[in-house]
């Protein structure tokens, strides 16, 4: 009879020791699957994040506003945004493209001075750009060319101001002198970035611009790509600026300036390590049942043994039953992972630390995403993790003679 | 568990207790592997916790140890008007409130946070400018007791006491194209509201992990502060550091009661000086939950599993025990003792290695940073450290000892159901 | 809040408020620096002013300029619109020694306080807080007249003003007084440590209906090496019937 046969056999034979091998090589598997999807779920929100908020994929600037950074010299703008806009829609790697007038601001209340800083936003372009209503926690979002606002929930509760009222901002133009306008407040927004709650609000672009006497100028244009590649985004974003004929206009990809992708590298670094630890710990799970199980035969083995069988041939059957098992352990624990995941990517694991406010409710949810290189490297590192451990002590077994194996 | 006087004059729980250890012994590498199972599984928890809380408690101690400190005391009222750096709310005595403390060997650091005006001019900088920025007058000794400003010198040195002098961080110091040496000059208002000006010369150009700080703050010598701003002795606020490992841990209610004498000032704890990133805190800590879990399952998986085998394992001889009168309930009792002790080993191996582990985390970190080539605009460490956290630590052995007990007693009772005969058939 | 009455002579010229200087009939000789102060500050106090004027703000980034008509009635009221394509119907509102702010883009009129007094005015180098104050110098500042001084071609008195309590902003000031017209020619703000602040230069004058106005002024700051605001006031009526309520909060809105 094959060694194989056998093998496949015995894992039947002995259904119980069996199931709590596999049950353990499966919670592993589940676990660190589950861990790489929480992880990459910190990782695509954070990345999220930045190109939503802090640098896009790619950044289109003045090239004067980043040297006097520290000035905030509202005066260098992107000119002729339209043009550069419809110009960089037809580069074959720009997805999405979205225009942003940033509003320095200043709101007064009693007599308390509160800072806050507007986003202009072309709203049919945003809509495209990022998941808009996501940042809905309460009313809606601001109807293109109005007055209309949403407020950070936090700079509407320190400003005092309800759902359908208004709030009056002091703000620096372009021409660096002041100006003041009034927002009606159709919603109370939740961003990702929790520092944005205080400080934040999202108003149209078109409002923005006459505010601040943009002319048909924007602060900056962030730009995605639909595949991640940054480096030909930004090539492509610079031909469209050369096309345009713009002049002193700097093209900035995230990696040289978002905080976000500097916080990515080091959680790569971090996230590995717990992964290791995880795949340390899982495997002293699996090959400690391993370890047991064939123990626990010892006395088979001297059996099988004084039966005529090999030392060789006897490692092969163990090897063999440790593969079936491992085999059917990772597989089951990796699709647990997957079918637990795939539900959680879309209602996301809520902490429930609900913050009480006025019909709102806002909680820190975290999206799980299924990686699904991540997944099948977990899955072929615990069915070999089975089936290496089995070796070891399967050998040492083998190596007793039928008569003490017999004994113990 | 029986009184009843058994053989040699032990109970007859005492036997069983015995044989339980006995057969510890007796099976030594079942023992051995079992124990083992549990002692990675407690020491690895251990240490990932550790880890975790580390890599969690970073920005809160970035926080304390550059902003707020673990608590601090302000003038009633002053928190809420933080943000335009009011003068006339200040902390009118801290010279007493610091002896106070002192004699309680709490460490406290005094501040004047006001906001002015840099300027610098062409020759030595490259171009005119003026920015609006937060000044720190500072304590050059008792600053260095609650916060590490001091040791992110990057350029040039430390502040000296009486010196009319200042530090910028690096971030600014590149956009103004300033170097060590170089005059500024700083209008600001004094606690009256007059119009004041401070020459003062760049001594250093500090690079700390906190990049908020680098961009927006300066420090000078409180000296100077007091005498420029006529604070008249007064401080803004006086900045603690408490003990407890994480500044989250911190209590600020023994600093207020020693302190419930003052009138107009308030204790502010870490939590309320930190009230911005409450959410951010909130998400860090339920990514560390999760984490947590996970490892949580696995490593109890693992310690039932391998216990489960080897009461499993064993059918056979609970069968004969049972032949030979031994009653239900003293084997339930000798399994599970046996495997609380198995356990016991293995929660006390775990929590020794694990201690080691932490340690060497906490003393040592895992330095990261070589695995890694980035460019930051502020210092990055590269190393995480880990903390104690002795609650955590003991639990985790703890319960690492109950669930082997518990799980032993579950097949145990599975089996005790069973005919004898079908037990002794088994194997 | 106390507020800082300070450079007096900038805010009224800002308001278009300095301009209307009177000419003194005679010289005077043997006065007080709290008499020539007073002298000063009675000159420019009148009924009512409608003026048209210009600033110039100049900085690093270069030069801009905003015009406004500026409504005044006695020394501490004045409404001055800006009319300017950039700030155009931008209002700013002076009475019962409060400011308000209006812009056409919003519905609510900003009233300043706290340290919002302290920002820069259409970014030029003069704070709001400048616009404020009035009760009379006198109340606010010590006088001594230190010395005689011609400033462009004029003999002034030159008079020292230190604070007398601390709801000013700056600590000392010293003003160079006309000695024949009773206008100031230039004064010099100081900070807390005697550091100069901030210069202000009158450097043009017209006559007009007996009157002596201020039409060219400069005001430097000295600590930034700024290159100066000018204010430059092209058209005056004076003594002209306003609107009724042209000061009211009400008007502000429309």
């Amino acid at each position: 009879m094959k060694i194989s046969t056998i093998a496949f056999r015995n894992v039947f034979r002995n259904g119980r020791r069996s199931l709590l091998s596999i049950i353990a090589i499966a919670v592993a598997a589940f676990s660190i699957t589950m861990l790489f999807s929480v992880l990459e779920g910190i990782k695509v929100d954070v990345r999220h994040n930045s190109w939503n908020y802090e640098t896009g994929e790619v950044r289109l600037r003045h090239a004067e506003f980043d040297r006097y950074e520290h000035l905030n010299p509202v005066q260098y703008v992107v000119p002729d945004y339209a043009g550069i806009v419809e110009r960089l829609q037809g580069q074959p790697h720009v997805w999405r493209v979205s225009p942003r007038i940033n509003v320095p601001a200043a709101a007064f209340r009693d007599d308390r001075q509160i800072a806050a800083r507007g986003i202009g936003v072309d709203l049919e372009l945003e809509r495209g750009y990022q998941d808009l209503e996501d940042i809905v926690a309460s009313g809606r979002l601001p109807e293109p060319g109005t007055s209309e606002a949403i407020l950070g929930h936090a700079l509407a509760r320190d400003l005092g101001v309800e759902l359908g009222g208004q709030a009056t901002f002091l703000t620096q133009t372009r021409l660096r002198t002041s100006n003041a306008f009034t927002v009606d407040v159709v919603g109370f927004a939740d961003f990702p970035m929790a520092g944005m709650n205080r400080t934040a609000f999202i108003l149209p672009l078109e409002s923005a611009a006459r505010y601040l006497r943009m002319g048909d100028g924007v602060s900056e244009i962030f730009v995605k790509s639909d595949n991640g590649d940054f480096e030909a985004l930004t090539s492509d974003v610079r031909d469209a600026v050369r096309e345009s004929g713009a002049e002193g206009l700097s093209v900035t990809p995230w990696t040289e300036v978002s905080g976000g992708w500097a916080y990515l590298q080091m959680a790569d670094v971090v996230y590995n390590i717990m992964a290791l630890v995880f795949f340390i710990l899982g495997s002293t799970v699996v090959i400690n049942t391993t370890m047991m199980t064939i123990h626990e035969r010892t006395r088979e083995i001297g059996t099988l043994g004084a039966m005529g069988m090999h030392g060789d041939e006897l490692v092969r059957l163990f090897f063999a039953e440790a593969a079936y098992i491992g085999v059917a352990g990772s597989l089951a624990g990796v699709l647990l992972g997957i079918g637990v995941t795939i539900p959680l990517q879309q209602i996301g694991i809520d902490f429930g630390v609900a913050m009480e406010m006025a019909n709102m409710d806002i909680s820190s949810v975290l999206y799980p995403v299924l990686n699904l290189r991540s997944t099948l490297v977990v899955f072929v590192y615990s069915s070999a993790v089975a089936m290496i451990a089995s070796v070891f002590p399967a050998r040492r077994a083998a190596k007793l003679k039928p008569v003490e194996a017999l004994r113990e | 568990m029986s009184a009843r006087p058994y053989r040699n004059g032990r109970t007859r729980g005492g036997f069983f207790l015995a044989l339980a250890m006995k057969n510890l012994a007796r099976h030594r590498r079942r023992t051995v592997i079992t124990a083992g199972a549990i002692a990675v599984g407690v020491a690895v928890f251990i240490w990932m916790f550790s880890i975790l809380q580390g890599f969690e408690a970073e920005n809160d101690r970035n926080m304390s140890r550059y902003e707020t400190g673990d608590a601090a005391i302000m003038g009633s009222g002053y928190w809420d008007e933080r943000d335009t750096f009011p003068l006339d709310m200040p902390v009118e005595d801290p010279e007493a409130i610091l002896s106070l403390l002192e004699a309680e060997e709490i460490a406290a650091a005094p501040r004047i946070a006001f906001r002015g005006d840099l300027i610098v001019r062409y020759d030595p900088f490259p171009e005119d400018g003026s920015l609006q920025r937060a000044f720190y007058g500072i304590d050059i000794e008792r600053d260095s007791r609650v916060f590490a400003l001091s040791e992110a010198i990057e350029a040039g040195r430390f502040l000296e006491p009486g010196n009319e002098e200042v530090i910028i961080g690096r971030w600014l110091a590149d956009q103004l194209g300033a170097e060590v040496g170089y005059p500024v000059t700083v209008t600001t208002r004094t606690r009256d509201g007059f119009y004041q000006i401070m020459d003062l010369e760049i001594v250093g150009i500090f690079n700390t992990s906190n990049p908020f700080i680098n961009r927006h703050k300066a420090y000078l010598p409180i000296a100077v502060a007091d005498e420029y701003l006529e604070m008249r002795g007064a401080v803004t606020a006086v900045y603690l550091s408490l003990p407890g490992m994480l500044p989250a841990d911190a209590d600020p209610g023994p600093v207020r009661e020693l302190l419930s004498e003052f009138d107009g000032i308030e204790v502010l704890g870490f939590y309320r000086l930190n009230e911005d990133f409450a959410e951010v805190m909130e998400m860090e800590n339920a990514g560390t939950a999760i984490i947590l879990i996970l490892l949580g399952i696995i490593a109890v998986v693992g310690i039932s599993n391998t216990m489960l085998m080897s009461v499993l394992e064993r059918e056979n001889e609970i069968g004969m025990m049972r032949a030979l009168g031994v009653r239900d309930g003293e084997i339930r009792w000798m399994f599970t003792f046996e495997a609380a002790g198995i356990g016991l080993i293995g929660a006390i191996v775990g929590l020794i290695l694990g201690a080691l582990l932490v340690w060497h985390a906490v003393a040592v970190g895992i330095d990261y940073g070589v695995l890694m080539e980035i460019e930051m605009d502020f210092r990055f460490d590269g190393v995480l450290y880990g903390v104690w956290h002795f609650t955590s630590m003991i639990a985790a052995a703890v319960f690492a000892v109950l669930i082997a007990g518990v799980v032993a007693l579950v097949p145990t009772r599975r089996m005790l159901r069973r005919r004898i005969t079908d037990s002794l058939r088994h194997s | 809040m106390k507020h800082q009455t300070g450079r007096r002579i900038v805010a009224t010229v800002v308001a278009g408020l300095a301009a209307l200087l009177f000419v003194a009939p005679a010289p005077a000789q043997e006065l007080t620096a709290e008499e020539i102060i007073e002298r000063m500050e009675e000159n420019q106090t009148h009924s009512t002013s409608i003026m048209e004027g210009r600033m110039i703000i100049t900085d690093r980034f270069g030069e801009r300029v905003s015009t406004y008509i500026a409504h005044t009635e006695g020394a501490d009221r004045f409404l001055v619109e800006f009319t300017s394509r950039d700030e155009e119907g931008q209002r700013i509102l002076r009475r019962d020694d409060n400011l308000y702010l209006y812009y056409p883009d919003a519905r609510e009129v900003i009233r300043l306080q706290g340290s919002a007094l302290r920002d820069s005015l259409l970014g030029s180098d003069i704070s709001y807080e400048d616009m404020t104050g009035g009760r009379g110098i006198i109340d606010d500042y010590r006088a001594t007249l230190i010395g005689e001084e011609e400033v462009n071609g004029r003999p002034t008195y030159k008079i020292r003003l230190e604070a007398r309590g601390t709801n000013v902003a700056y600590p000392e000031q010293v003003y160079y007084v006309d000695r024949e017209e009773f206008v100031v020619r230039k004064s010099e703000q100081f900070a807390r440590g005697g550091r100069l602040l901030k210069e202000t230069l009158i450097l043009e004058t017209t006559e007009q209906d007996g009157y002596i106005f201020p039409t060219h002024i400069e005001v430097i700051d000295v600590t930034r090496g700024s290159s100066g605001t000018e204010m430059i006031i092209d058209d005056v009526q004076i003594g002209v019937s306003l609107p009724a309520n042209i000061f009211s909060l009400e008007e502000l809105t429309w």
